[in-house]
């Protein structure tokens, strides 16, 4: 038998635990999986940009970025480099590794497996995602290799739960070896491996067409223009259902509390406000649904591929296009998988253009608008307003790209730029990630709608009922109007400005504030939804000069804060903010005033 | 006809072994990191629309996408 069996088990008491392997090796559903899902990780979906950690019996187990070899490449890899050398602050030297590797690329990913063996550190082997490679013809030994190594080896299929139980058991019970230190080479060690080895692949017909050069950008155009369609197509119901809720509890606490202030507070500063951002929650799921599905299938690598040769010619490496794709769920996910770009420069050029990306916060505001004020007709086969709101989104990817030319003309010139990425293949999403994912953003959103949109709703509340009868008499006129001869040249009145304020937090606070401002104003007919308040209340030209401004404006701290954080500098920080208000002035007035010409 | 050439010449799904790697070393380096080595096969899927960048460069059963600068550090013979 193979040491293992011999080797002495490594103290139980709180290991360290960490999954190391190359990306593309279907690591986080083995950690999802070894975790039951019950990880901790900041509030971001998508890659894997940070550390998640979870529990696996008495073990601690954490899954880091993935790397191809020692070699630092980007900060993303140095964070994985740091944990395993010892020289993280935030994570001891774990205590054994888990090296994942593809079961059906051994070949290529032997040489990683030996460098990190010879760390010293015990570790245990998996090849991963064994199930595809057998299916394709593979036949492994994992006793003949375990023998070379020294180490544990195991066969395991992420998904599934039967092949995961060896290696779980073995890590709860510290099964985990140093490897030999005189390892045969990584020629030998993969030939005891792989016993029998499907005659060379022909590519994947889908890549055929999906990589073609012009059939894959049209599909790619086709599939993302879907994404936006689908986005209005499928969220109506839900919306619907949640419109119809919180009206049906807006009469429900108008029945049980009597009324005067109270009453009030509750329907039309709680309800009105938290209740109108709530109602964007199906759409975001729908966008955030799609963009898993994306990066989960493998399609997110093609989209950067058939991106590449444009992104570079604006400036910008193409790995930033993944990034920027994540972008647009959301910008702080996105800034930080921009760490997996190498050059600095490169880095910084794709964290300042990131929050240019329409990012799902921005979706509220839009939606709301665009019901308003674009008739919900079709244009062809194709929804109107889905077209303006692919319009929107297009009008962000423009000026990222030109934005990002500029920057690095005149900015941030220089650094070489490589692409060299693996198009990993193509996999059916695991129903349990991608629920996991959506779960993760849901309780990010609600939770934001629950604290502070539930505080600017309760404060904007106040100071707009108080004192006085009208808008402009209140505590919130008073002090929009300080501002209001700013924004007056660009076309927005002082509910706006009003919206805006608190809206500087969080985009979609500005679509519960106008909740808020029109609920109280117009307390005896507020039936009519936000949009509809909106049509009568509102020129079209302020309504266009209002969506221009959010294509642009960095209204959202958190991203600021982000910002600063991955930038290191408070100068490129502010940088990113005066550049992005100035777009956003700039914008707003030339579609306001240009609208007002053509008699909107 | 010349027995050599970058892969990035090379012809659309005609495999090619790798002979040598021209160009800097940080280069080389991480195509190495990536399983391009001497001796081995590789063959071009696709390529794209604009200037024939990136390319989707097969490689064993891993598809990696080099910009043609990185495939013109490949030099390849026809299998």
């Amino acid at each position: 038998m193979s040491p293992l069996d011999t080797a002495p088990p490594v103290e139980a008491d709180e290991k360290t635990v960490a999954l190391v392997g190359p990306p593309n090796v279907g690591k986080s559903t083995l950690f999802n999986g070894l975790t039951g899902g019950r990880a901790k990780i900041g509030n971001y979906p998508g890659v894997t940009v940070e550390f998640a950690e979870g529990q696996l019996g008495e073990a601690r187990i954490i899954d880091l970025p993935g790397i191809a070899s020692l070699t630092p490449r980007g900060a993303d890899s140095r964070v994985t480099l740091d944990v395993i050398g010892g020289r993280s602050e935030a994570l001891p030297r774990p205590d054994m590794l888990v090296i994942v590797l593809d079961a059906g690329q051994l070949r290529r990913q032997m040489p990683f497996a030996r460098e990190v063996l010879a760390l010293g550190i015990p570790s245990i082997v998996a090849l991963n995602m064994s199930d595809l490679a057998m299916r394709d013809g593979f036949v492994f030994d994992t006793g003949a290799l375990s023998t070379a190594l020294g180490v544990p080896v195991f066969a395991t299929t992420a998904p599934r739960k039967a092949g995961r139980t060896a290696i779980g058991e073995a890590i709860e019970l510290g099964r985990a070896a140093i490897s030999k230190s005189d390892l045969a080479p990584a020629k030998e060690l993969t030939e005891l491996a792989v016993t029998a080895e499907p005659a060379e692949t022909k590519a994947g017909a889908a890549d055929r067409i999906l990589l073609h050069p012009v059939a894959g950008l049209a599909i790619l155009t086709a599939v993302l223009f879907l994404v936006f369609q689908s986005v209005f197509a499928f969220a109506a119901w839900p919306m619907e259902q949640i419109e119809a809720g919180a009206a049906a509890l807006a009469g429900l606490v108008e029945a049980a509390v009597p009324e005067g202030w109270l009453q009030s507070l509750l329907v039309d500063g709680i309800i009105a406000g938290v209740g109108s951002v709530v109602i964007f929650l199906p759409q975001i799921l729908i966008l955030f649904f799609f963009l898993l599905v994306l990066e989960m299938s493998g399609y997110m690598a093609r989209a950067a591929f058939l991106t590449d040769e444009l992104m570079r010619r604006a400036g910008l490496s193409g790995r930033a296009v993944i990034p920027l794709l994540s972008s647009f769920a959301c910008a702080i996910p996105g800034m930080m998988a921009a760490r997996t770009m190498e050059g600095e420069r490169d880095r910084l050029v794709t964290i300042l253009v990131a929050p240019l990306m329409t990012c799902s916060a921005r979706l509220p505001v839009y939606a709301v608008l665009i019901a308003a004020f674009v008739p919900a007709t079709k244009t062809g086969p194709l929804s109107t307003q889905g077209l303006v709101l692919f319009g929107l989104y297009l009008a962000a990817v423009v000026s990222g790209l030109v934005v990002a030319l500029a920057l690095k003309k005149f900015v941030a010139p220089g650094a070489r730029q490589t692409l060299i990425m693996e198009l990993p293949s193509y996999k059916w999403p695991q129903p349990q990630d991608l629920a996991l994912g959506l779960w993760r953003r849901s309780v990010v959103f609600l939770r934001r709608a629950g604290t502070i949109i539930f505080t600017v709703s309760v404060v904007l509340w106040f100071l707009i009922s108080y004192p006085g009868d009208t808008l402009r008499e209140s505590f919130a006129g008073r002090l929009g109007g300080l501002i209001e001869p700013l924004f007056k040249p660009i076309g927005f009145t002082l509910e706006m400005v009003i919206a805006l304020v608190p809206g500087l937090a969080a985009r979609e606070v500005a679509v519960g504030a106008l909740g808020t401002v029109y609920a109280v104003q117009n307390a005896e007919e507020n039936e009519a939804g936000l949009a509809a308040v909106l049509q009568n209340e509102w020129s079209l030209a302020a309504a266009l000069a209002f969506l221009a401004w959010y294509v642009f404006a960095p209204q959202c701290i958190s991203t600021i804060a982000v910002a600063r954080r991955e930038t290191n500098s408070w100068k490129w920080t502010w940088f990113m903010v005066g550049y992005l208000f100035a777009l956003a002035y700039l914008a707003a007035g030339i579609t306001y005033w240009t609208a007002r010409v053509f008699g909107a | 006809m010349q027995a050599f050439f970058p892969l990035s010449q090379s012809k659309l799904r005609a495999p090619a072994r790798i002979v040598s790697f021209r160009g800097d070393e940080a280069l080389t380096a991480q195509l190495q990191e990536q399983g391009f080595a001497t001796g081995e096969t590789v063959e071009v899927q696709s390529r794209g629309l604009f200037g024939g960048s990136p390319l989707a460069v097969r490689l064993g059963r891993t598809v990696i996408a080099l910009r043609k600068s990185e495939a013109d550090a490949l030099m390849v013979e026809p299998v």
